[in-house]
């Protein structure tokens, strides 16, 4: 019993307490190329064609821990805009990222979070349509 | 022996002569500037540099800022002293880096005496001390008040006028007052509740302390977005300001406008800044394409609906769209040719809203003005080369981009960088090498009336 406790608290602390399950399942390619089309149509103006934002204005994608980061938070993102999800001591960028939620269908969201996490030299996991729908419905939109 | 023949006679051919300027840097210290002009780096890796004022005595004072800091360890103010006289800062010293008077700010400039600066949120003033570089004690508030912690568009730029007065901008925390800003199919917010302490300028007592936004600031001028281009014109005794245009249309409106329309529209406007100024943000943008004021797509525009109500001004200089202009000032020296004389140069921090298209500006532009203190309508190139790349697709790729601008007491221009912390002194000897680049012909930019 005690193991199994120990393994408990262990698995918690190394996984961060709040943090979802990690998802294994790998994008096929078209997914990836429709991620790469959003962000392309969406993304691309603020974080640019290499992911490196603008210094001062719009932050990073490589190397992000956002961005590579718990999805639910990079989900809620998207669909609230950070403002409401991060918390406001982080790093200023002067630039405000909208919410999606109106743009962008669930199937979109998934789709380019999973580019931007797999690009850019991120290696994060996929993210799920069905999981950005189960946020969606939590959080609603922006 | 022969090599070395060849370097000396090189040497001899490229070296600046005169007695009583310093040796420029062989490279210009890595710009591009008209014929005749030269350049040297009077000190380099300071970190984010804003804007640039220079004493009577030659001391040189620096806004620093790092905007990702937020442990505001890496803001205040630099003072920057040449103690050999060979052009270049051999004491730099750091101040006012920590504690209430650091947060962000932008505004530095020498003024009867003394420094002042700005933050997020206020106005304050070192009193100079002759033979002593670096102020000592606490500044004095000038202007309190002012609105902080907005995301974006929080930096204070002020200016003097010839009358003993102060004038402060307070931009908007928004690009086109839309719900949601910046997003898709935005729908527009009045902004009269925000104009009541932003979006314009505000004119305060230069030596009066503790004034406060609300209750002693007088509102001179509204409708601007955010403005942080603003310098007084000796001739016209007027102030003239350059707008940061707006963002996104595409992202907004993608139905009416493409991707490419928005790389170019809408201009940097520059304007007259006089008492009861709209410029007309956020209902309205100006277009350098159509030479038209546009209604924006927040407030039903589609890229085709002229704003036809006359009540806002066309700008007198229409400069390329997200060129992003930083600090500008007027020439009033007499080392640069006679063509500079009274007119504008304005630091262009250079874009990031152009994609797909390459970004543009990061260069020190000149404006021209006429022999009343009014523009021509035209501007050209003045130092280039600040991005180092011919086709620069991301800014962060860019080597230096400019944002101060100010003129030395002999006529020498001084420019800072944001990224790595460079700050050169353009001197102007008349001779050229082989790095100066051809005069870039001036720029039809005159807007239609």
């Amino acid at each position: 019993m005690k193991t199994v406790v120990c393994a408990l608290v262990l698995t918690a602390l190394l996984t961060g307490c709040d943090k979802a399950p990690i998802e294994s399942s790998e994008p096929t390619p078209e997914f990836l190329a429709e991620g790469l089309k959003v962000y392309t149509q969406n993304c691309l103006t603020c974080h640019m064609a290499d992911g490196g934002g603008v210094p001062h204005m719009q932050p990073a994608l490589d190397g992000s821990p956002s961005v590579s980061g718990d999805p639910t938070t990079l989900i809620r993102m998207l669909i609230q805009g950070p403002n409401k999800v991060l918390p406001a001591n982080r790093p200023h960028f002067s630039a405000t990222m909208p919410s999606f939620s109106s743009k962008l269908s669930d199937e979109e969201i998934a789709a380019v979070l999973t580019y931007i996490r797999q690009e850019y030299g991120n290696h994060a996991s996929m993210i799920k349509v069905q999981k950005v729908t189960t946020i969606h419905n939590q959080f609603g939109g922006g | 022996m022969k090599s070395l023949l060849l370097l000396i006679c090189l040497f001899a051919v490229t070296t600046i002569t005169r007695a009583d300027l310093p040796q420029p840097d062989p490279d210009n210290g890595g710009l591009t500037l008209p014929p005749g002009f030269h350049a040297l780096v009077v000190a380099d890796n300071l970190g984010p540099l804003r804007f640039i004022t220079v004493a009577p005595n030659g001391d040189i004072y620096i806004k620093k800022l790092d905007e990702e800091d937020v442990t505001k360890s890496n803001q205040g103010l630099v003072a920057l002293h040449d103690s050999k006289g060979d052009g270049r800062a051999d004491v730099v010293q750091t101040f006012c880096s920590s504690g209430p008077f650091s947060g962000g700010g932008t505004g530095c400039c020498v003024h009867n005496g003394y420094l002042y600066f700005s933050t997020n949120d206020a106005v304050y003033r070192y009193k100079l001390t002759p033979g002593k570089l670096v102020p000592t004690g606490d500044p004095e508030p000038i202007v309190i008040g002012l609105p902080p912690g907005q995301q974006e568009h929080e930096a204070k730029a002020f200016a003097f006028d010839g009358s003993g007065n102060l004038f402060v901008e307070v931009g908007c925390p928004s690009n086109g007052s839309g719900d949601p800003d910046r997003g898709y199919g935005a729908k527009g917010v009045d902004p009269t509740e925000l104009f009541k302490q932003h979006g314009g300028f505000w004119r305060f007592k230069a030596d009066v302390p503790n004034q406060d936004q609300v209750a002693n600031g007088y509102h001179f001028s509204t409708g601007l977005r955010h403005v942080i281009s603003v310098a007084w014109n000796e001739v016209s005794k007027s102030f003239f300001v350059v707008m940061n245009g707006r963002d996104q249309l595409s992202g907004v409106d993608p139905k009416d406008y493409t991707d490419e329309d928005n790389a170019e529209i809408p201009a940097e406007e520059m304007h007259l800044l006089q008492k009861g100024s709209n410029f007309g943000w956020p209902f309205t943008y100006w277009d350098p394409l159509k030479k038209a004021r546009m209604i924006s797509p927040e407030f039903g525009g589609d890229n085709k609906k002229t704003d036809d109500s006359h009540k806002y001004p066309d700008p007198l200089v229409a400069f390329p769209a997200h060129w992003a202009p930083l600090q500008m000032t007027f020439y009033t020296g007499t080392q640069f040719p006679e063509k500079y004389r009274n007119g504008a140069f304005i630091a262009f921090h250079g874009s990031w809203n152009r994609a797909p298209l390459p970004q543009a500006g990061y260069k020190i532009a000149y404006a021209p003005f006429d022999e009343k203190g009014m523009p021509l309508g035209t501007y050209e190139t003045f130092a280039d080369n600040f991005s180092g790349k011919q086709v620069l697709m991301s800014p962060r790729r860019a080597r230096y981009r400019p944002c101060g601008v100010a003129q030395g007491p002999d006529g020498s221009l001084y420019v800072t960088d944001t990224e790595k912390g460079r700050v050169w002194r353009i001197i102007y000897t008349g001779e050229s090498t082989d790095t100066s680049s051809p005069p870039s012909p001036p720029i039809p930019a005159k807007t239609s009336s």
